[in-house]
């Protein structure tokens, strides 16, 4: 069966956003990723206007993030104070990401910068949790070798001498305020160049740069997507009219039932197993990327504001 | 005396009012060979189910005319992003606007449009797509190379989009079920097509010539629950933002209640 969508004006069998939506919502739970960076791509290739593809998406994350954060909540995997800092660093970050996009689209090299930058980063991200997380798994199966505890790096210790240093419970970690407020801005600024929610950027930040623990970094993760989404969906319906509801309300069917059985089937599986198939999703999308900048497109003309 | 009057004047005239007739009757259309062209599904109502349409155009003309049948909805300007390598990768690197473009062209016609008009009348009717080729500029301005080649990419990328087409030789002419010389042509109607008025114009075209032109209408417009949306996202989008934020959270929330009495929480 068929339905039209009032705003992408494309018809599109029904099946196709709910199992899209189950299966991004799924690695959302999973993950504590929004899934924006496999999801936006996913609905151009089924017809969906880029702009009406990326503003709905949001919409959709804003189900699944509340759906995976409310099953984490449950399972008390949130630290919801970890996650406000990071949403004030986030913010900021991505006012200040957005003027940098302005900057680069007046000198011209808007999109190289982007694609780069996405390539660069996801990457990076995908290789070092990979390999990490390898690394970790080998170590923990070597039980006669006895794990020397590890000093303090000068970073760590640094970062100790910050002020206001509160602990953060839930993570079990005691660090500045300010530290997850840079990263927060960090994250936000290279999500906002990118075009992404940054999921995929954040947990690692809080898997290796707040050693936070995954559980704990999946439902925090997500609990600071769904506050980014809100604001972007607001604002995408408000200025450019180019949130589809039908789209997203399918979408939904599919992303809040898979958010919610992603929580619980992660629940099963190791953090650095979790970590190693991030890290392959990531690389897969890298991969995907790669081959779509270095092979000849089948059109050379593409509809003007398609993003990143 | 009579007879040589008859032969010397009258007959040549005679001959020549038949004459005359005769040609009148292979070149004019006569009364009922008068071009018409009708469209049978000339509403299209876009509903929540919708996914295209078919329509036929058919009408009556000529049985020793050519025709092309032309369907679109007026030009705009359209901006779209080049793709080039930069540095070893493609991406986008230009911006372009299509000045003067069709957004919807669709043409049929009984054969090779070049066999039947001339390059100059192509292009002064907007007739196949070497005639876009004349009528659509490109900007920032290109050297006569490139913007035949963006040109081009341009009618491809709509052919991929679903609102371009054409299909030479597609029309059927033969007798309907009254006895008069019709024509029939049927397409698949893409729901790419936005809402809007299309024009049919329906050429008849003999010996390098338009000899008649016929018009209709379809009128593809949002229906139900479909234009209500459509509206409410152009006209009010901070309630729409807001009831879309509104049913995702609910969504999100109900479906997270489910699982929690269906013995998901810990």
């Amino acid at each position: 069966m068929y339905i039209y969508l009032p705003v992408a004006h494309t018809s599109i069998n029904i099946l196709v956003p709910i199992v899209l939506g189950l299966s991004v919502g799924l690695l959302s739970g999973l993950f504590g990723v929004g899934g924006g960076f496999l999801m936006t791509p996913l609905l151009i290739m089924f017809g969906i206007p880029p702009t009406v593809a990326a503003a709905t998406d949001s919409a959709q994350i804003v189900g699944a993030s509340t759906s995976g954060t409310y099953a984490h909540w449950r399972l008390g995997n949130v630290d919801f104070r970890m996650g406000i800092f990071l949403l004030i660093g986030g913010f900021a970050g991505g006012l200040a990401g957005v003027q940098v996009i302005k900057i680069l689209k007046a000198m011209g090299n808007a999109d190289f910068v982007i694609k780069m930058t996405y390539v660069v980063m996801l990457g990076l991200v995908g290789g070092y949790m990979f390999i990490e997380s390898v690394n970790a798994m080998r170590r923990a199966r070597k039980k006669d070798v006895v794990q020397q505890p590890k000093g303090e790096s000068g970073i760590a210790r640094a970062l100790k001498k910050l002020p206001f240093q509160m602990e953060f419970k839930k993570s079990g970690v005691t660090h500045s305020a300010l530290v997850p407020i840079f990263f927060g801005v960090f994250v936000g600024l290279l999500a906002a160049v990118m075009g992404v929610g940054g999921g995929f950027l954040l947990v690692p930040v809080m898997v290796y740069m707040l050693r936070m623990p995954m559980h704990v970094v999946v439902g925090t993760s997500l609990f600071q997507i769904l506050f980014n989404c809100i604001e972007v969906t607001f604002l995408q319906a408000y200025t450019n009219h180019t949130v589809d509801f039908m789209l997203a309300i399918l979408l939904l069917i599919g992303s809040t039932l898979g958010a919610q059985v992603g929580a619980i089937f992660g629940r099963k599986l190791q953090g650095e197993q979790l970590k190693i198939l991030l890290a392959l999703l990531v690389l897969a999308v890298t991969v995907k990327m790669v081959s779509e900048l270095t092979l000849t497109p089948s059109l050379l003309l593409g509809a003007a504001g398609g993003g990143g | 005396m009579k007879m040589r009057f008859f032969f010397r004047r009258i007959a040549p005239l005679i001959a020549a009012t038949l004459l005359m007739t005769l040609a009148a009757a292979f070149s004019a259309p006569s009364a009922w060979a008068a071009l018409t062209a009708k469209a049978n599904h000339d509403d299209i109502k876009i509903n929540y189910n919708y996914n295209g349409s078919t329509v036929s155009i058919s009408g009556i003309s000529d049985p020793n005319v050519d025709l092309i049948i032309k369907i679109t909805s007026g030009n705009t300007d359209e901006k779209l992003m080049r793709k080039d390598k930069e540095a070893g990768l493609w991406m986008n690197v230009e911006q372009l606007t299509m000045e003067n473009a069709p957004n919807f062209y669709f043409i049929r016609s009984t054969s090779n449009l070049d066999s039947l008009l001339s390059a100059d009348q192509l292009i002064a009717n907007e007739l196949g797509y070497g005639a876009l080729e004349q009528t659509i500029d490109i900007s920032p301005a290109k050297s006569a190379d490139m913007k035949k080649s963006l040109l081009n990419d341009y009618i491809k990328y709509k052919e991929d989009g679903k609102v371009y087409s054409q299909s030479l030789g597609s029309i059927d002419q033969n007798t309907n079920d009254a006895g008069q010389p019709s024509y029939y042509t049927k397409f698949d109607w893409p729901f790419q097509a936005p809402p809007d008025t299309y024009d049919v114009t329906v050429y008849a075209i003999k010996n390098h010539v338009i000899t008649d032109t016929a018009q209709s209408k379809v009128v593809v417009e949002q229906d139900g629950i479909v234009k209500a949306l459509s509206d409410m996202a152009q006209n009010n989008g901070a309630l729409y933002g807001t009831a879309a934020i509104g049913v995702s959270l609910t969504a999100g929330f109900g479906v997270g209640f489910i699982f929690k009495s269906g013995g998901g929480s810990h």
